[in-house]
């Protein structure tokens, strides 16, 4: 225990976050450290350890030398190769990693520099790119897939579930937060390419650069964790089964677990690339089955939780047989109240009435949504409407010809000192949408909602 | 992809054949480079060590085994006509230089 005391003294563990064209940024950060009394002593994984020592001025060189990548083997002889080469040539080993091996010698002292060439220099950087950091683009471009499709496939009503804009929110800010890390990259690549073919040496991003950028990036990874988890709350608070909810922490450990195993698994027993190639995609297709299969497995035994109803309807004004003259109860069927981060309230009911205009039992259906800001209320609305102009536009296949959308999907006026916008959104008249600031109402009826009985709505609704 | 061959040597490689005409370890090839070009030309540790694994691969040099337990390379009969070859192509370069600069420079 005391041991333990005294190393923890001694010694000093460092996040590290640098990409693969970071390195001349690692010795700047290694010569502060050192001249702090801190001197690189491991490098592993994303960690670096240093080791307290009496303040000193050294300089270092990050030196890739043999990029690997995760299905591959450091070639241990060609490690001591080198670090052989590089002592000679006046340097002293410091630590390395899968990636890099690190040197120091004292500043100024005569060393010839590790790497003399930028043209090899370039390359050898360039085959470390794309044996590690490769994966960073493929993730870019996976999650574009479920992006685009969601915008293309957006409706309105992903504004008004927990989890509706997650599906649009999620790979966004994963995207922007690796091309905060992959952009660089790509310049640096961009950039040097056509120095070095000018002859010219390799130039590097400023360190100050890269730690504001490192700074945004976890920033970006904390709001994005921290949206994931309100996200995962917001959907536990609006009923939804813990048992569908657990689909989330199996889709992420499941694979994180196998990839560890088979990562510790390569690492023990040497084989070659082809034959770990082989077992990673055998591995990678039990595990998407065994994904299926439990995805599938809680998805239908919450599958209920869709029909659940409840009764309780909120204190904002609604529709009710009353407001039609009718004398039937009022025994509102089918109520669901659901909030998210862009409307706080969206509920709608679905009840009878006896219309007494017409002297019929009708159907009523509301669907009330609260917005947050009004650029949310008119985006609803806007989608509302492009969806029924879709619908309408599919109807009119098998309708007369000469009639337009705009016959259908219209503005109503004359309501302007009582609502924002009224528009009717039915072939029939039977559907209106009433927007008031961040307030909307979507009203449907059995019967034209126009005239006597549209009044009766607006006065119910919106009448002070 | 095929990888591409070498078709003229850069400075470094150029030097680096030049010392491998008599078998030499790492450490020794940077010192004769050093004094061979007296200090004009410098090839570091990690530039000569990817220039070797790739004059390896490219069965331009190889590895011969030595006492004191360091690698130690030496030109093959590929390196040695790649060498040729470049020498040539260079002392042709200085040729046709002198043909158009040895007046210039007296006037």
């Amino acid at each position: 225990m005391k041991d333990k005391e005294i190393d923890s003294r001694l010694r000093k563990k460092v996040f590290r976050l640098a990409g693969v064209t970071d390195y001349k940024y690692l010795e700047t950060k290694y010569r502060e450290m050192a001249s702090k009394g801190w001197l690189i002593e491991k490098s592993k994984g994303a960690r670096d350890t240093y080791v307290a020592v009496e303040p000193i001025d050294l300089d270092f060189s990050v030196t890739i030398f043999q990029p690997t990548g995760p299905l591959e083997y450091l070639n241990q002889n060609k490690e001591a190769l080198y670090k052989e080469l590089c002592e000679d040539g006046g340097w002293t080993y410091a630590t390395s990693n899968e990636r890099y091996q690190v040197y120091h010698k004292p500043a100024g002292a005569d060393a010839i520099p590790i790497h003399t060439d930028p043209v090899e220099e370039y390359n050898t950087i360039k085959s470390a790119f794309f044996k590690s950091e490769i994966i960073i683009l493929i993730i870019i471009l996976i999650q574009l897939f479920p992006l685009i499709s969601t915008l293309m496939n957006m409706r309105y009503d992903n504004f008004l579930r927990p989890s509706g804009m997650m599906s649009v929110i999620s790979p966004a800010i994963l995207i922007v937060i690796l091309s905060i890390y992959f952009i660089p990259v790509l310049i640096w690549f961009i950039k040097n390419s056509q120095r070095v073919k000018r002859g010219e040496t390799l130039l590097f991003e400023s360190s100050r650069r890269i730690v504001l950028r490192n700074r945004l990036y976890i920033i970006l990874m904390g709001i994005y964790l921290l949206y994931i988890a309100t996200s995962l709350f917001g959907l536990i608070f609006s009923g939804v089964p813990l048992v569908i909810l657990a689909i989330v922490p199996i889709m992420v450990l499941l694979p994180l677990a196998v990839g560890l195993g088979m990562r510790h698994k390569i690492k023990k027993v040497k084989h070659s690339r082809k034959v770990n190639l082989a077992v990673l995609i055998v591995v990678l297709l039990i595990t998407w089955i065994v994904m299926v299969t439990i995805t599938f497995g809680l998805v239908g035994m919450g599958m209920d939780y869709n029909d659940e109803e409840v009764s309780a309807i909120p204190d904002v004004p609604i529709l009710t047989y009353t407001d039609f003259q009718s004398e039937l109860d009022f025994e509102p069927r089918r109520v669901r109240i659901q909030s998210s981060f862009w409307s706080p309230l969206n509920f709608k009911y679905n009840s009878w009435y006896k219309d007494v205009i017409e002297g019929q039992v009708n159907d009523i259906g509301v669907e009330y949504i609260e917005t947050r800001f009004d650029l949310v209320a008119t985006t609803i609305v806007d989608m509302i409407l492009k969806d029924e102009r879709e619908n309408i536009e599919q109807e009119r296949e098998y309708d007369v010809d000469g009639v337009t959308v705009e016959d259908y999907v219209y503005p109503i006026n004359g309501y302007e000192d009582q609502v924002d916008a009224i528009y009717n959104i039915s072939s029939y008249r039977s559907r209106v949408i009433l927007i008031k600031g961040k307030t909307i109402y979507v009203v449907q009826l059995d019967v034209p909602v126009e005239g006597e009985r549209l009044e009766m709505v607006v006065d119910k609704l919106f009448g002070e | 992809m095929a990888r591409k061959q070498l078709q003229n040597l850069t400075e470094s490689m150029y030097y680096v054949l030049l010392c491998l005409k008599e078998p030499l370890h790492g450490y020794g090839i940077m010192k004769r480079i050093d004094q061979m070009t007296d200090g004009r030309v410098k090839v570091g540790p990690g530039t000569l060590y990817n220039l070797i694994a790739r004059f390896e691969k490219e069965e331009i040099v190889i590895n011969v085994t030595s006492t004191d337990n360091k690698k130690t390379y030496v030109l093959t009969d590929k390196g040695f006509a790649l060498l040729d070859k470049e020498w040539e192509r260079l002392k042709q370069l200085v040729c046709d230089g002198e043909k158009i600069l040895e007046g210039y420079n007296e006037r």
